[in-house]
């Protein structure tokens, strides 16, 4: 049972959460071995450096961010599998850390990169001892497994072990296995990693459908664009363990995304050398160039070749939220 | 009135536990379920460790006993004859085997693969999860032993051996604590996982203490009497030795209350570490591999 109503208090909150770990490392080498084994050397990590946020039901929010940024680090802690070092974790007002059942039957993590079903028996029979698990009713049970054994086509697929399973059923069997107990709140680390491009679209519908019939909150972080650009209308972006932006995925195009291209055709347009004062300019084929400028620019270049040129066409392209997001990523935020 | 009263309230308190056993302990039995299914799933894995984990220790046994008879001209060593040798490698060979487990070192693979994960999403009792699947375990090899151990001991030693009912009692019992000691102890060293790489050598010490000092490789009489005074504080000897000397009928009342006070407090330490270290672990895991 939830401690607040839905309404009121977000599903998830953190304030100032940090988590660092202990590597141990090693010096390369034969000597780096033996040392090794008399002594171990560690280097200390800030995986999440003081990361606050709050999550709503019916809220899909992608964490975005390089490898080793923090992402997946603020997943296991919210799911309870490890300790953060110092701030406040709430999630359905429990702390993920005390381990309440309650809790943990309100929640659900689907890792793209690690199985959690037992491979060496079929999906059907891994998802029967969850119902145990989990103390769902028989017709609880029947009637969620039938709807999303449906919604995912996988009926076929019940009675096959896990292990001879593709990439993609085992996937969709992992979500099954994630939502039987109908959580509150679902962990999605890189749930698409590794699928076909079916598979991919698939997993996205289903979770769109999901949340559209169920007020849940769901975490999403994935490395696949398309995942955050269908699935989440807000992200957080980490960057060295910090988030450095949080708030509506298109806002990022207009805060930071400040270069817009310019296509136009035109006869002789390819011979418009002055274009490049605006910006990058090129010209792939005769009579078209394509003109890569600054957004406060648009007004002026678009009309001096209006009036310099017959144009045919015009078309003006956004920057691709994907580079903007990378250029963050690698290079921060100029303050 | 009162009296009543009270005796509604005390069946409607016993209602309601249960109500709170049956469907708590239903995820367990479930948990028992599943793993019978895991242990029966490799049919080729199934039938070579009913067999080879049993036959070829007797066989052996055997071998280097008869020829020791043979070769020493005795008809007894230490109060065995060689039909009583081989009836305590038969016994011997089922006690360990049950009390070992599967010894494959999931819980180690676990923490190094990640996949401990899953289990701390649960509702569950870690341990007590883990330890259904050992109930399983315990069940299918118990199975295996009697299956194949208990012709040949119909074989060789019924004849020389009678056993009581109340033997078979005690010696069920001490196999039960020996499954529970086995479990924690070989829990304790596979969470050394937590901070080390490998824990592979530390599952095969365990494996020899087991075997070696629980007297599954040479019966514990023939050890000189000061190693066997000190084996007899440790618990590995409740596993096998003990066990196998009851259905022998080879030990005094004095002996059996020993081993039972021994387990007992071996279960008790064991139980005390496993939940130190397992706090302890807990708070470095960091769920490599996702």
């Amino acid at each position: 049972m939830f401690r607040f109503a839905m309404d009121q208090k977000p599903f998830i909150n953190v304030e100032q959460l940090s988590k660092s770990f202990k590597v141990p490392t090693k010096s390369p080498g034969i000597v780096g071995s033996i040392k090794g084994l008399f002594a171990r050397e560690y280097v200390t990590k800030a995986a999440v450096q003081e990361v606050s946020f709050k999550i709503h039901a019916g809220e899909i929010v992608g964490l975005i961010g390089a490898n080793g940024a923090g992402k997946t680090t603020i997943v296991k802690c919210l799911a309870g599998i490890i300790k953060p070092d110092t701030g406040l974790q709430e999630v359905l007002g429990y702390n993920p850390w005390d381990h309440d059942p309650h809790y943990l039957k309100q929640i659900a993590l689907v890792m793209g990169q690690k199985a959690q079903l037992w491979w060496d028996l079929p999906a059907a029979d891994c998802f029967l001892l969850l119902k145990e698990i989990y103390q769902l009713s028989d017709a609880d049970y029947k009637s969620q497994l039938e709807l999303l054994v449906e919604s995912l086509g996988v009926a076929d697929q019940l009675r096959v072990q896990v292990r001879r399973l593709s990439l993609g059923e085992r996937m969709k069997m992992e979500l099954i296995a994630a939502l039987l107990h109908r959580p509150k709140v679902l962990f999605l680390d890189e749930p698409t990693i590794g699928l076909d491009l079916n598979a991919q679209n698939a997993i996205r519908r289903f979770l769109m459908d999901y949340k559209a019939n169920n007020q849940v909150a769901m975490i999403l972080t994935s490395h696949y664009m398309e995942d955050i650009e269908r699935l989440c209308k807000r992200i957080l972006l980490i960057r060295e363990g910090h988030i450095i932006y949080d708030g509506p995925l298109q806002d990022v195009l207009g805060k930071w995304g400040f270069q817009k291209t310019l296509r136009v055709q035109a006869e002789g347009i390819h011979l418009w050398s002055e274009g490049s004062k605006y910006g990058k300019l090129e010209s792939p084929v005769a009579n078209e160039i394509s003109l890569q400028l600054p957004r406060q620019e648009i007004a002026a270049a678009t009309s001096e070749i209006i009036a310099r040129f017959d144009v045919k066409d015009l078309s003006i392209v956004e920057q691709d939220i994907a580079e903007v997001i990378a250029t963050i990523m690698k290079d921060g935020i100029a303050t | 009135m009162t009296i009543w009263l009270n005796s509604l309230r005390l069946r409607r308190m016993a209602y309601k536990v249960e109500q709170y056993c049956v469907s708590n302990m239903s995820k367990y039995w479930a948990a028992i379920i599943q793993q019978l299914k895991r242990a029966t799933a490799y049919r080729v894995d199934f039938w070579l460790r009913m067999f080879s984990s049993t036959l070829l220790q007797v066989g052996i046994a055997y071998a280097l006993w008869s020829s020791i008879f043979e070769a020493s001209g005795r008809t007894t060593i230490e109060g065995f004859t060689l039909s009583g040798m081989v009836t305590y490698y038969i016994l011997a060979a089922g006690f360990d085997r049950i009390a070992r487990g599967n010894e494959d070192h999931e819980l180690s693979q676990e923490i190094y693969e990640g996949a401990l994960t899953r289990y701390l999403l649960f509702p569950v009792r870690f341990f007590r999860y883990k330890f259904a699947f050992r109930i399983a375990d315990t069940f299918i090899h118990t199975l295996q032993s009697l299956i194949v151990l208990l012709p040949l001991y119909f074989f060789v030693s019924a004849s020389e051996f009678s056993v009581s009912l109340s033997q078979v009692s005690l010696a069920v019992l001490f196999i039960l604590l020996a499954v529970l000691n086995e479990y924690l102890i070989a829990s304790c060293l596979q969470l050394v996982a937590f901070w080390a790489d490998n824990v592979w050598s530390l599952m095969v010490i365990h494996r020899f203490f087991i075997s070696f000092l629980g007297g599954t490789f040479i019966p514990l009489s023939l050890f000189p009497a000061w190693a066997q005074q000190a084996i007899e504080y440790l618990p590995f000897w409740t596993f096998v030795s003990a066990p196998v000397k009851i259905l022998m009928g080879d030990v005094s009342e004095g002996l059996i209350i020993k081993a039972l006070f021994v387990s007992l407090c071996w279960l008790a330490v064991n139980s005390f570490i496993l939940n130190l270290v397992w706090r302890r672990g807990r708070l470095i895991y960091t769920g490599v591999g996702i």
